[in-house]
């Protein structure tokens, strides 16, 4: 009876956690300090997202999600990356690793 | 007179920071100082999207005494994101008046710029055709420069940067000016400083808010 009970209480709780877990985006054209601030400032803003750390070196940015918010979606993810004027490598969520984005090689900016 | 404050706007040109991207990002305003031996500038401009931004520029000429006030509209033309590197290429152009001794003229620009950076190596080229009142006098101005950080920072640490800058003014008393100068940005905050070939010093700031 408990092993039944523990193993609902687990699958109750996974969905949970998968969410709270940090979500790695890989970012090309991500070089320069004071640009990057671009993506920070612009994640910041979102409900869905209670942190983002940004590593240069790694050219990712690292998002933790808000307990309690909705999912931030990979969709969302590509459209305030490229808002910021990024594009997105690829999405890495939990130990799934890298997914191709499917994101274009060149910025497609026109004013 | 004319000719004092064709020569004053000629110089406009030169006093537009490479360093300080045209464009930044959705809702961020920047606010950029720059000052050497020919003028001192403000310019604060707004980003309401990734694609343009348009700001006030204020520009006092320290030869002429002329004051400039101009409406300025920078475009990005297109960005190359790749892997260690990025590029971009923007369009500027500016509107307004030329304030000098009680008259004034109207003024513009357009020019366009391009740069390419990692996070070891900087170059840029940049050029401006500046046009005031209602004849067909010109000016042309270029300039290129080139960095190299003496090593990589990580986000949120100080950077710096060693970088020489060329400018070409065919129409300006010194055509030719080279200046080496010193970068250091941190957070939201540069500053850069150096010293030019005829001896004028280079100071100039920027901010994000």
């Amino acid at each position: 009876m408990r092993l039944i009970l523990a193993l609902l209480a687990l699958l109750v709780s996974a969905p949970a956690l998968a969410q709270d877990e940090a979500i790695v985006v890989h970012v090309r054209g991500m070089v320069c300090d004071f640009c990057a601030q671009a993506l920070e400032k612009v994640f910041a803003k979102e409900a869905a997202v209670e942190g983002v750390a940004i590593d240069l070196s790694a050219e990712t940015v690292t998002l933790t999600p808000a307990p309690g918010a909705a999912p931030i979606t990979d969709a969302r993810i590509e459209e305030l990356v490229t808002w910021g004027g990024y594009d997105v490598e690829s999405i890495e969520r939990g130990t799934a690793g890298p997914r191709p984005s499917g994101a274009s090689a060149l910025w497609p900016s026109r004013p | 007179m004319r000719a004092t404050v064709l020569a004053a706007l000629c110089l406009v040109a030169l006093a537009a920071p490479a360093w300080a991207r045209p464009v930044s990002y959705p809702g961020g305003v920047t606010a950029i100082t720059t000052n050497d031996g020919l003028a001192n500038a403000a310019l604060l401009h707004y980003t309401p999207n990734p694609h343009w931004a348009l700001g006030y520029r204020l520009e006092h000429r320290r030869e002429s005494g002329a004051n400039l006030h101009l409406g300025q509209v920078n475009a990005l033309l297109h960005r190359w994101n790749a892997q260690g590197w990025q590029a971009n290429w923007y369009l500027k152009t500016g509107f307004g008046a030329a304030h000098q001794d009680g008259n004034t003229a109207p003024a513009g620009f357009a020019g366009m710029a391009l740069d390419w950076e990692n996070r070891r190596c900087f170059a840029s080229y940049e050029n401006r055709g500046l046009w005031v009142g209602q004849d067909t006098e010109h000016s042309f101005s270029q300039k290129v420069r080139t960095g190299i950080a003496p090593y990589v920072a990580e986000y949120g640490a100080l950077h710096t940067w060693l970088m020489l800058e060329v400018t070409h003014a065919p129409g300006s008393e010194h055509t030719w000016r080279a200046t080496p100068m010193v970068r250091l940005f941190r957070g939201t905050a540069m500053v850069e400083a150096g010293m030019d070939t005829r001896g004028d010093i280079l100071l100039n700031a920027a901010w994000r808010f």
